[in-house]
């Protein structure tokens, strides 16, 4: 319990993607420096409390568009939390890129400012794709980004690609996939199109104007890539990612663990001691509550034992290692068979899960039913 | 008070036309209440009477009124609930009075329970105040009513009372004629004992609290009283009125109206309708009129989660202490487990009671369509009253099959005739009566099933004619019918609790329905579910609910777990709801399908 995940979030980017409901906001040069002095304030005030006997195991820039900020100001971000927490000596530092937004330049000042991994927001090698995805950036661009990082010595890129588009076949996502295995990642992720509320594309469906494949289609995909990069030599480790033996991302295991991270900047979450918060979203207002309280926390809540105890199983599912009933039963003090052994036997007599004595974890069909399986341990 | 100034009265009429509103302004205007102690419309106690804007219990006042030739007068104000379903006891309230003020809207006019309600009231010879009602409305038209009043109901319109019960109109002219054109009672006090028992309820400090009319004799407190039809003996501990508070007074004298507390511990102890009399010098004849009140309408009420069954039955305990008219017995189904079968007066009783088990008593309850009962005839003779479709297959020998058939009564505007005709002809109704009360309105009369009407007719005939069109109905007799039973399979398994009585020549149609309606309602599972509906062992419908392949989220990270959480909650929660039947899980909207099959 001593490591803690970093996570910092930028809320700028050049354009909002219609099916983005992430916090993001336009870029606002006029913004920018205070939310950064915000940001390092913030960072500060958490430190004072959160800092002592712990150790910090990854650092996670995240948007938005991180590399919207000029990169003496990604420098002197990564710089307070060397200086405010104890990095740990093989600490994971990870910034999401967006393609042809980065110069050779800004990359190799990256690098030495000590960020080593880059995740790059790919989506699709097909332009049509791009473009409907409302992406600014084209499939040639993805090439020449990744070519400039691995030329500036970026050993460690983690690529995000996106299926079940309106309009997808398994031959258009194949050609992705193999475009995307030939940059040579060391990560994956393969994320299904989903519509979420207040976005561009949920107005458009409701308007009969995007229709996403059906789900017979959808599970197709989704195991086409399942199949393609395992078969290339990716280990499958979580419900969308995939990775090279030994390049599971770190700070996105931490999350799927139940472990305690710090969320910084707007609209960020964060887990820590037993207690979730949420930062106010836009960004002007992050600045004035950090401004005037150190910290600019929206709402908080303490979940019960048992609402602990089904975040930890329904993250913890998400692995396909699963769950480790030990350290969940250390965790909580409790009996696992007594507490979800009925469960557990159903779905077990249902192959959707599998279980010995060591873990708990989803079945293969289980995996695609994923949600249906972890509702079942839910009170 | 002498029996010459006495007016014991009920206000009668069509629902919405009025009723309550006015009786809230005679208790004002009389003085029983200030205006700042009363809640709109005194006289529906129970919340959801005021929620549903009708009286389910019927209540009495005792009003004082000052009349303009200067003598005081008592009236007792009976109040009559304003549903079909409770028929029984409307005659049972009428017949405690001298009088009626019927009520009519004056922008809608005559309608189907005007009609029977004016009939009850005749049938007890009772002086009839037409009131016409809303007056203030743009769009009333007193003169169309009273021409209606005359021609379908031969009453006397020329002094009908006209009135806005809203804007306060016309109230002390209906008070003057109360005085007027009621009768007084005129019961001889030197005569046997002879009270009727027209409500009655429980009340949780008092015990059973019964509202009489003495009709002959004195009743005073200490009497050794014996109710003639229920056969209990009792001796009465409180007499009194209610003003509308209780309060309490020695005696009743022929003519009174009043409460008796008698040392009562039961409810079903008193029967609506029944003779309360001296026990050491009774009266030689008991009341005509009195009857049995007999459910109607059944359901199995099955709590949606085992857990609750105790609550459940102590529920039906405490409820039936205050509702003698439904009844409730155990029994097991096995797609829905531990239940009770429930039989009520009608539809919105079987509601009445459903809603106040969720509500007062936390009781998540799943209802089973409703049935009306059949009648069996064995070919050894034997009659079997058969009050769930699942208990068929038990009874041996069925010689034939008799279902329960009701005079219905429809008064709609002309222009929706042809939907109505197509729909009772759809609902095998035979018409008896066609009447215009004038060129744009007419009055039909109908004999039908009961079982056709059980279910949703009255909301169909509400939308086929935009809502113009009133119903109203009385039970008729048992006939004999070709009647089979539709069972539903799930997965090959039967569903007891969905089975259904149907006529055999629209059992292949509502068989289709259902499947297809059920298949709405059954959400996606991890298997696939077969829904089929078979008469007999011959499958009529097959409708499939395909697997849920794919139910999984992409992107959990730190920001979406609280919210992703909060979302599992409340699908759990929903989940919690549905009833495991086999491995399918159904929500009780599923079994409520079964209400909607229109039957086209």
């Amino acid at each position: 319990m001593n490591s803690l995940g970093l996570y910092l979030h930028i809320p700028y980017c050049l354009h909002k993607c219609g099916y983005c409901d992430f916090n993001s906001h336009p870029v606002n040069q006029g913004e920018m420096d205070a939310y950064v002095d915000a940001l390092l304030r913030e960072m500060d005030h958490y430190a004072r409390e959160w800092s002592a006997g712990r150790t910090v195991a990854s650092i996670f820039l995240g948007g938005g568009t991180p590399t919207t900020l000029p990169v003496s100001a990604l420098e002197t971000i990564l710089d307070r939390c060397r200086n405010r927490f104890a990095l740990e000596p093989d600490c994971e530092i990870t910034l999401e890129a967006n393609p042809a937004t980065i110069s050779p330049g800004f990359l190799s000042q990256l690098r030495n400012a000590g960020y080593h991994r880059i995740s790059i927001g790919v989506q699709s090698f097909h332009d049509d794709e791009l473009k409907l995805l409302d992406r600014v950036h084209s499939a040639d661009e993805v090439d020449s980004t990744v070519a400039m990082a691995r030329a500036e010595g970026f050993d460690n890129l983690s690529l995000d690609l996106m299926f079940a588009l309106p309009g997808h076949t398994p031959e258009r996502w194949r050609e992705s996939l193999r475009r995307a295995l030939a940059k040579d990642p060391e990560h994956l992720s393969t994320y299904n199109l989903t519509v979420e509320p207040g976005t561009v594309f949920e107005k458009l469906r409701r308007g009969g104007r995007l229709t996403l494949p059906p789900e017979d289609l959808q599970l197709e995909l989704y195991q086409e890539a399942i199949h393609t990069l395992t078969a290339a030599g990716y280990r499958h480790y979580e419900i969308s990612n995939f990775a090279k033996p030994g390049r599971e991302c770190r700070h996105n295991l931490n999350y799927w663990n139940n472990g305690d991270f710090l969320g910084l900047g707007a609209g960020a979450s964060m887990g820590l001691g037993g207690r979730r918060s949420k930062n106010f979203n836009l960004p002007s207002r992050y600045i004035r509550e950090v401004l005037a309280r150190g910290h600019a926390v929206e709402s908080s809540e303490s979940p019960t034992p048992r609402e602990a105890m089904e975040e930890t199983l329904m993250l913890g599912l998400r692995l396909l290692q699963g769950l480790p009933i030990r350290q969940f039963e250390d965790r909580f003090q409790t009996s696992f068979q007594t507490r979800f052994g009925k469960t557990a036997e159903s779905l077990l007599q249902k192959g959707l899960i599998t279980l010995d004595n060591e873990r708990l974890a989803l079945s293969h069909r289980g995996l695609f039913l994923a949600d249906s399986v972890i509702l079942e341990f839910f009170a | 008070m002498q029996q010459e100034r006495i007016r014991n009265f009920s206000i009668i009429a069509h629902i919405d036309h009025g009723k309550s509103t006015l009786a809230d302004k005679l208790i004002l205007a009389t003085g029983a209440l200030q205006a700042r102690e009363m809640k709109d419309q005194v006289l529906d106690s129970m919340d959801l009477e005021r929620e549903r804007g009708i009286t389910i219990k019927a209540q009495t006042v005792r009003l004082k009124y000052k009349a303009r030739d200067g003598q005081g007068y008592v009236f007792n104000m009976i109040d009559t609930p304003g549903h079909v379903d409770f028929t029984y006891e409307v005659s049972r309230s009428l017949a405690a009075c001298e009088g009626v003020l019927l009520v009519v809207d004056a922008t809608q006019g005559i309608q189907a329970q005007t009609i029977a309600n004016l009939n009850l009231a005749l049938q007890h010879n009772l002086a009839v105040i037409p009131v016409i009602n809303k007056i203030d409305l743009p769009s009333s038209n007193p003169d169309m009513v009273r021409e209606q009043l005359e021609d379908i109901c031969q009453v006397d319109a020329t002094d009908a009372v006209l009135t806005s019960a809203k804007e306060g109109i016309g109230i002390d002219e209906l008070l003057e004629a109360v005085v007027h054109r009621i009768p007084a009672p005129n019961g001889e006090e030197t005569k046997p004992l002879k009270c009727l028992l027209f409500d009655a309820w429980y009340d949780a400090y008092r015990g059973v609290v019964v509202l009489i009319k003495v009709r002959e004799g004195v009743l005073n407190v200490g009497t050794r009283v014996r109710l003639m039809a229920a056969g209990g003996t009792f001796e009465v501990e409180e007499l009194g009125t209610f003003n509308p508070a209780p309060v309490k007074t020695q005696s009743l004298r022929a003519g009174d109206v009043g409460y008796m507390i008698a040392g009562i511990k039961q409810l079903d102890q008193t029967k609506i309708g029944d003779t309360v009399t001296d026990a050491e010098r009774p009266t030689e004849k008991p009341l005509p009129g009195y009857k049995e009140v007999k459910p109607m309408v059944f359901s199995g009420l099955y709590p949606i989660s085992g857990e609750q069954y105790e609550l459940l039955r102590d529920a039906l305990k405490k409820l039936k202490l205050n509702d003698a008219s439904f009844t409730y017995e155990a029994e097991t189904s096995t797609a829905l487990g531990f239940g009770f079968r429930c039989g009520f007066l009608g539809l919105l009783h079987m509601e009445i009671i459903r809603e106040r088990l969720e509500r007062e008593y936390g009781v998540s309850l799943l209802t089973t369509a409703p049935t009306v009962v059949y009648k069996l005839l064995t070919t050894d003779g034997q009659i079997v009253m058969l009050d769930n479709p699942s208990k068929l297959r038990e009874i041996r020998n069925i010689d034939h099959m008799e279902e329960p058939c009701v005079r219905g009564t429809i008064i709609t505007p002309e222009e929706y005739l042809g939907a109505i005709m197509a729909l009772t002809r759809d609902r095998r109704g035979i018409q008896t009566k066609m009447e215009y009360l004038n060129p744009q309105t007419v009055l039909l009369q109908y004999e039908l099933p009961f079982n056709e009407i059980v279910l949703d007719f009255y909301d169909r005939l509400k939308s086929i004619t935009k809502g113009y069109a009133s119903f109203d109905y009385e039970f008729l007799e048992f006939r004999v019918s070709d009647l089979v039973k539709l069972d539903i399979l799930l997965n090959a398994e039967l569903v007891d609790a969905l089975s259904l009585i149907v006529h055999k020549d629209k059992a292949y149609y509502q068989g289709r329905d259902l499947a297809k309606k059920l298949k709405e309602q059954i959400p996606r599972q991890m298997f696939e579910v077969a829904i089929q509906a078979a008469i007999g062992s011959k499958v009529v419908a097959r409708e499939t609910v395909k697997a849920l392949r794919k139910n999984v989220l992409a992107k959990c990270y730190g920001g979406d777990i609280t919210r992703k959480r909060k979302l599992l909650e409340k699908q759990k929660a929903g989940k919690k709801k549905m009833k495991l039947i086999g491995k399918v899980e159904i929500p009780q909207e599923a079994f409520l399908a079964v209400l909607r099959t229109d039957g086209k």
